[in-house]
């Protein structure tokens, strides 16, 4: 079992929302299965968190809406805030606090975003964010060399195991 | 002065619905009802298109249940073509469907509708909903969460996709099953039936605790329909339909898609966007009948799998004919569950089942076609006409929730009765109310659900129009 999961969400129908399927794409490239598990979905969802039960640290990529274009941001999340049951949606948060309830204890967990520029409908993603996305996949492995063991650690952006 | 309670939205459902209730000058229920308010206009916008895109478009109707419209879509298209699909092709759609019924069940049942049982009618609203259940019962959480992910991974490693797979095509499917992927499927079955039977063990401990909702909540006698094999067995995907009445006697048998569409008529009510299904020899609103779980096992004699059939046995000693409460559809639902594991694990071991012959092909044959299957919330038919170049030029989808329209209204109408004295209810009483329509596990838009709490907002009306008292949550 891999030590991390990388959960990658958002829709890649809506432009800058989909990064984070591109950074998946680039990680897969990089990474051993055997170090981080790489999950792609459009949104977060309740089995999710028996996906992030089984790892040590759960690292979520997603678009932003806040920030200058571009713009990259990484904010460790814990269990421990108050869920508030949404309609549609849930929030990383609210998906290790499931996972805290249904299996007992949650990973810690970083997410790791870039702010986007335009979500309009489209498959491609803007100037800022392309440009944005070599740093967001280093700054993805800089987040599981932190949390990472000893040989993980020793992995340097771009030039992993692979 | 009479006074008039709505329910806008109402939760846990998926898609949007309000209800509304009329009171009279008493303070007694007049009148309710369970309003549809989104539009459907997929018939329309299909007009033009090639006949062989219909699949995938139709699919788009539903996040929950595509499956089941890319088979009834891709049936109506191979009717138009003229085909029988190979015997490999049907199995694996077999599976295919079952695995959506077992994953939309784990929604329903453990997400929507197990807060309401675990945690009580009467709970905080603020708690009534998966995680609340898992903080409660974690075992039972964890089970709503395998079910749905067995199922969901199923769907995943066939069709590539979890929704919408694009897999199911006019003819058969685009791919045959790998070794690997049916060894992986193979698998998960052993979690599965832990899981569905720790939930069927769960819900036989708590359901005498609901002997009064198990009165009021929809239970009166009615026409049941559903797919049956010719054994008399459950189907989901193949077979014919069977209509019984309301003591359990054989209206109509074998009845096929085409036939569907000369017995089953839609009308219309003013207060809502679904149609009302019915049986034409009876006319509206006689004709009314209900379809989903609770008819499907109506209708059965047997569910053609050894773990489901002892259950079965079960369920028929509920009643001395067809099982009416339709509190009895989340039984019902877990045995459809318990079914559909089975039924997957059986599938596995065809020895066809790797067969590399998976399509059929063919093109225009006839210029009107109609496909039926059992979507998890009742039957399903799609039917089209095209014209020679095979571009459609008209389209009709007749879905569960139009066929459970009446039962679901008059099933708000008696809870309503039966809660409500003296114009006073509380949230209890309101939530009570829902969960009439949530037994059914209607899909309104066919695309959305709501995990928790949605807002909502309970309006007193005077008769001249104004608003005397409004109550909000959420």
């Amino acid at each position: 079992m891999p030590q991390f999961l990388i959960v990658a969400y958002g829709n890649t129908l809506r432009s800058d929302d989909g990064v984070a399927w591109r950074a998946a794409e680039l990680l897969r490239a990089v990474l051993s299965p055997s170090v981080a598990g790489i999950l792609c979905v459009h949104q977060l969802v309740p089995e999710i968190a028996e996906n992030i039960s089984h790892v040590e640290h759960a690292i979520f990529i997603d678009a932003s809406v806040n920030g200058a274009p571009g713009e990259i941001a990484s904010t460790a999340i814990n269990s421990n805030r108050d869920w508030t049951p949404a309609s549609h949606r849930l929030s990383p948060d609210q998906i290790l606090a499931l996972c805290k309830y249904a299996y007992g204890s949650a990973p810690s967990a970083t997410i790791v975003s870039v702010a986007g520029e335009c979500f309009e409908h489209g498959e491609k993603l803007s100037a800022s964010v392309e440009v944005a996305l070599p740093k967001l996949v280093d700054t993805v492995i800089e987040v599981i060399q932190r949390y990472g063991t000893s040989s993980v650690k020793g992995m340097t952006p771009h030039h992993a195991e692979k | 002065m009479s006074k008039t309670i709505t329910i806008d939205p109402v939760t846990r459902l998926e898609g949007h619905g309000k209800v509304t209730i009329q009171l009279d000058e008493h303070g007694e229920v007049a009148d309710a009802h369970f309003h549809v308010t989104q539009v459907r206009g997929f018939e329309k916008f299909a007009e033009g298109r090639p006949f062989y895109e219909m699949p995938s478009l139709m699919a788009r109707i539903c996040g929950i249940c595509p499956v089941s419209h890319l088979i009834a879509s891709a049936k109506a298209c191979e009717a138009i073509m003229s085909v029988d699909i190979p015997h490999t092709a049907a199995q694996l759609r077999r599976m295919l469907n079952l695995a959506q019924m077992v994953q939309s069940h784990a929604l329903s049942f453990f997400y929507l509708s197990s807060p309401d049982l675990l945690l009580g009618l009467d709970s905080d609203p603020a708690n009534r909903h998966i995680f609340g259940v898992a903080q409660a019962n974690p075992e039972l959480g964890r089970a709503g969460i395998g079910l749905r992910r067995f199922g969901q991974h199923i769907i995943e490693l066939l069709g590539d996709k979890r929704i919408h797979p694009g897999w199911v095509i006019p003819g058969g499917v685009t791919e045959p099953l790998s070794s690997t992927k049916r060894d992986e499927i193979l698998g998960m079955i052993g979690e599965a039936y832990s899981n569905i039977k720790l939930g069927l063990n769960w819900y036989r401990q708590i359901a005498d605790q609901f002997k009064d909702e198990i009165e009021i909540f929809a239970n009166f006698p009615s026409l049941y329909m559903g797919l049956i094999n010719e054994d008399e067995s459950v189907e989901f995907t193949d077979g014919a339909l069977r209509l019984i009445d309301s003591r359990g006697r054989i209206l109509e048998d074998g009845i096929t898609a085409t036939r569907f569409t000369q017995i089953i008529g839609e009308a219309v009510e003013p207060y809502s966007y679904t149609k009302f299904a019915y049986y034409k020899p009876l006319g509206y609103p006689e004709g009314s009948y209900r379809v989903g779980p609770l008819a499907r096992l109506n209708i059965a004699r047997s569910m053609g799998t050894p773990l489901a059939d002892i259950e079965l046995k079960q369920f028929k000693q509920l009643a001395l004919g067809p099982v009416q409460s339709s509190f009895h559809y989340h039984y019902a639902r877990i045995i459809d569950m318990l079914y559909g594991i089975e039924k997957i694990e059986q599938i596995l071991t065809d020895p066809l089942i790797l067969d590399k012959h998976v399509r059929a092909s063919a093109g225009v044959n006839r210029l009107e076609g109609a496909g039926q299957a059992e979507a998890p919330r009742g039957t399903l038919m799609h039917n089209y006409k095209v014209d020679e170049n095979g571009l459609i030029t008209w389209a009709n989808l007749i879905i569960a929730t139009g066929q459970n329209n009446n039962a679901m209204n008059k099933g708000v109408a008696q809870a309503a009765r039966h809660y409500i004295k003296g114009g006073q209810y509380t949230e209890g009483i309101l939530n009570r109310v829902e969960a009439v329509v949530r037994t059914f596990d209607p899909c309104l838009s066919c695309s959305t659900h709501a995990l928790g709490q949605m807002p909502l907002e309970l309006q007193l009306i005077n008769p001249a129009g104004e608003v005397v008292d409004v109550v909000r949550r959420g």
